[in-house]
C-alpha cells in the first residue's frame, strides 16, 4: 500500500488547521459577563479581532451546526448568574365560559426523564426576564403614531402578577421593573397553541412560578433570614384563545 | 484508509545533521495527524456514540411530534416570530431536516427512520452511508431553539467527526469496489476483527485524522468551558455545587438552617469548595494532560465522575456521557485491543462442545 502523498497530507493539514482555527475563533468571540452596570447587568462585547474572525467563519460553522462558543448556559447553574431562581410552569385549560377544565404542571413528575428535562428547559426559557428601563421624561409620539409600549410584570398581592403593556415612560421609576423577554412571550403563546390543538379547550392560560435559590450565606448569618425572601413568585403570560393563533384549530 | 505502510514521519526528508526546529515541527505534525492507527479506537467511539444516540432518541418516544414537529411545543408561527426578533432566536436555528416535517406523520416517519439509521450505525453496518445519515439525524433532533442545550452540542461534535472518519475510512487502501465506495469498509462492523491478531489490517490514517480532530475539539470545549466558569461568581468562590445540591424547589429554609444548627456548615462548605475547584482544575488542565499516557486514568476518571455529577447532581442527561465518550477518543486503538483481548467474548465459549477435527483426534490415538 502506498503511503499518502505529501500533497494530500498538505491539503488535509490545511483543512484540519482551518477548521479547528475557526472553532477556536468562535470561542474567543464570546461576550463576557454579565457584569454589573448602572441599569442592572449587561454583557461586554467580545474582542474586536475575534468578532471580525467569527463573522468570517460564521457561515461555514453554521452550515456544520458548530457555532457554539462553549460558554454553556448550564455553567450558570440555574440559568442565572448567582444560582438564581428555578422555574416551573402551569397551563390552565379553560372552556368558553372561562371555567377551568384542567390544569397541567410542567415539568411533569410522571413524564420520562428525557422529556421532563426538556420541559425544564422550556420552563427556564419562560423565566428569562428582562429589566425594563423607563425613559427619562415624557415621550411624545410622532403624528399618527402610538407611544412605544413595553411589557412588564405588574405584580400584585402575594408575589402574584401578570403581564401588562404600558407606555415606556410610565414604567415605574422607584424600583427595578422586570418584564418577560420577547422570546419567552413567543414560546408561551406557542406552547398554549400546542395545548389548544390537542385538548378540547377554548383558551389556555400559561403561568410561571419561580423560586429563588437559598444562598450558602444563610449558614453564616447571625440571625435567621425572612422566609418571605424565598417565597414563590407567580406570573401569568395571559390567555391564548383558540381563535387567536393562526395555527390553532 | 487501512494500510500497512510504515509511519510517514519516518519517511520525511531529513538533513545530514541534526534536524532543524522547523523540520522537527513538521515531523511532529506529520506524526500526529498521519501515523496510521488501529481502527478499533474509532469503532469503539462509534459504538459508544451510537448507544448514547439511541438512548437519547428513544427517550423521546411518543413525544416526537410535540418536541420536534412543526405543530409541537414550538410551532411554525413561533419559529417565524423567533427569527424576526432583533436579538435573534435563543439559539441559532439554521437548517435542519426536521423543518421538512410539515405534518405530524412526517415527524413520526423521520423518527422511525432515524432509529433504524442509529441501530445500523451503532452496529457498524454501511458506515460510509449511515455516518452521514447519523449526523443528519442529530441535526434534525437538536434544532429546536427553545429545547436545545449544551449536551446537544456535544452530540453534534461526536457525530460530525465520526462522519468524517467513516467517509474516509478504507477509501485509500481497500479495493475500490462499488460496495466499499458506497457503504464503507466491513472492518467497522460490530466485533469484526476486534480480536484479529493481524493488527496491520485495521491500521488507518482516516481513523487517526478523525480521532485527532475529535480530540482537539473536545479539549477546546472542556478548556473553554472551564475558563468560562471562572467568569461566574459562584464558580470563582467555589460555591457552584451548593446550588444543585440544594435546588430551590426541593429545599426549604428549615433544612438549610438545620445544617447550621448541626454545627457542620464549615465542613460542608469546605467539601463543596474542594469539589468545585476540582472540577475547575480538571477542566482547565485537560489540554495539558489529555495526550499523556500517564495521565489517562485522571482524564477518564475525571470524565466518569463528571458523568455521575452531571446526571445525578445537575440533572443533565447528555453532558456526562457525551464528554466521557469524547475522552475515550484519547485511548489508542491498540490499548482498546489489549483491554478487549482480556475480556472473554460470548462467541469464544461455544454453548455446545465442538467435535475435534478427525486428524488431531487420530493423531492422539
Amino acid at each position: 500500500m502506498n503511503p499518502i502523498p505529501y500533497w494530500l497530507r498538505g491539503v488535509v493539514s490545511l483543512l484540519a488547521a482551518g477548521h479547528l482555527g475557526a472553532v477556536a475563533v468562535m470561542t474567543l468571540a464570546a461576550p463576557s459577563g454579565p457584569w454589573a452596570v448602572a441599569q442592572g447587568a449587561d454583557w461586554a462585547t467580545p474582542p474586536q479581532l475575534a468578532q471580525f474572525g467569527a463573522e468570517k467563519v460564521g457561515p461555514y460553522l453554521d452550515s456544520l451546526k458548530m457555532t457554539h462558543n462553549y460558554h454553556f448556559a448550564e455553567n450558570f447553574i440555574s440559568s442565572q448568574p448567582d444560582g438564581g431562581p428555578d422555574a416551573r410552569f402551569r397551563a390552565k385549560l379553560l372552556d368558553a365560559d372561562g371555567k377551568t377544565i384542567d390544569e397541567l404542571t410542567f415539568p411533569d413528575p410522571k413524564a420520562w426523564g428525557t422529556v421532563r428535562h426538556r420541559q425544564r428547559l422550556l420552563a427556564r426559557a419562560l423565566a428569562e426576564d428582562e429589566l425594563v428601563v423607563p425613559t427619562e421624561g415624557e415621550m411624545v409620539p410622532a403624528a399618527n403614531q402610538r407611544v412605544e409600549r413595553v411589557l412588564i410584570w405588574q405584580m400584585g398581592e402575594g408575589q402574584r402578577g401578570a403581564v401588562k403593556a404600558v407606555p415606556r415612560h410610565l414604567v415605574p421609576r422607584d424600583r427595578p421593573t422586570l418584564g418577560p423577554s420577547r422570546s419567552s412571550m413567543i414560546l408561551a403563546s406557542s406552547y398554549a397553541r400546542h395545548l389548544l390543538r390537542h385538548h378540547d379547550a377554548a383558551a389556555v392560560e400559561i403561568s410561571r412560578t419561580s423560586r429563588p435559590s437559598i444562598p450558602p450565606d444563610v449558614l453564616f448569618l447571625d440571625g435567621v433570614p425572612q422566609e418571605a425572601a424565598f417565597d414563590d413568585s407567580t406570573v401569568t403570560f395571559g390567555e391564548t384563545h383558540a381563535h387567536d393563533g393562526t395555527d390553532a384549530r | 484508509m487501512p494500510t500497512t505502510a510504515p509511519t510517514h514521519a519516518e519517511s520525511l526528508p531529513d538533513g545530514a545533521g541534526a534536524p532543524s526546529p522547523l523540520a522537527r515541527l513538521l515531523r511532529a505534525w506529520d506524526s500526529f495527524w498521519f501515523t496510521p492507527s488501529d481502527g478499533l479506537g474509532l469503532h469503539v467511539v462509534r459504538a459508544c456514540t451510537g448507544i448514547l444516540l439511541l438512548s437519547w432518541l428513544l427517550g423521546f418516544l411518543g413525544h416526537q411530534g410535540a418536541l420536534f414537529g412543526m405543530d409541537g411545543w414550538v410551532d411554525r408561527q413561533a419559529y417565524r416570530e423567533l427569527l424576526g426578533l432583533p436579538e435573534g432566536p435563543p439559539a441559532p436555528i439554521g437548517w435542519s431536516p426536521i423543518f421538512l416535517a410539515s405534518s405530524p406523520w412526517f415527524a413520526h416517519l423521520l423518527y422511525g427512520g432515524s432509529m433504524l439509521v442509529l441501530v445500523l450505525f451503532t452496529l457498524g453496518i454501511a458506515t460510509r452511508l449511515t455516518s452521514v445519515l447519523t449526523w443528519l439525524v442529530v441535526i434534525a433532533f437538536t434544532s429546536n431553539p427553545a429545547l436545545s442545550y449544551g449536551g446537544d452540542v456535544l452530540l453534534l461534535i461526536l457525530s460530525f467527526y465520526l462522519m468524517v472518519g467513516y467517509l474516509l475510512y478504507g477509501l485509500h487502501s481497500q479495493p475500490r469496489s462499488a460496495r466499499n465506495l458506497l457503504l464503507g469498509s466491513r472492518d467497522a462492523e460490530f466485533f469484526a476483527r476486534w480480536r484479529s491478531s493481524d493488527e496491520g489490517r485495521t491500521k488507518s490514517t482516516a481513523a487517526t485524522i478523525a480521532l485527532r480532530l475529535l480530540q482537539i475539539h473536545i479539549a477546546i470545549v472542556i478548556f473553554v468551558s472551564g475558563l468560562h466558569k471562572l467568569q461566574i461568581s459562584v464558580w470563582w468562590a467555589g460555591l457552584a455545587l451548593w446550588f444543585p445540591l440544594f435546588p430551590p424547589f426541593e429545599t426549604t429554609l428549615e433544612e438549610v438552617l438545620a445544617i447550621k444548627e448541626s454545627g457542620q456548615p464549615l465542613l460542608l462548605m469546605f467539601a463543596i469548595n474542594i469539589a468545585t475547584y476540582a472540577v475547575l482544575a480538571w477542566q482547565i488542565c485537560f489540554p495539558f494532560m489529555a495526550w499523556k499516557n500517564g495521565a489517562r486514568p485522571l482524564v477518564l476518571g475525571g470524565a466518569f465522575l463528571g458523568w455521575l455529577g452531571c446526571s445525578l447532581l445537575f440533572g443533565l442527561p447528555l453532558f456526562g456521557p457525551a464528554l466521557l465518550i469524547g475522552c475515550l477518543s484519547f485511548v489508542p486503538g491498540t490499548t482498546w485491543r489489549r483491554w478487549l483481548s482480556r475480556t472473554p467474548m460470548p462467541s469464544e465459549t461455544p454453548a455446545v462442545p465442538q467435535r475435534e477435527p478427525l486428524a488431531s483426534a487420530s493423531a492422539r490415538g
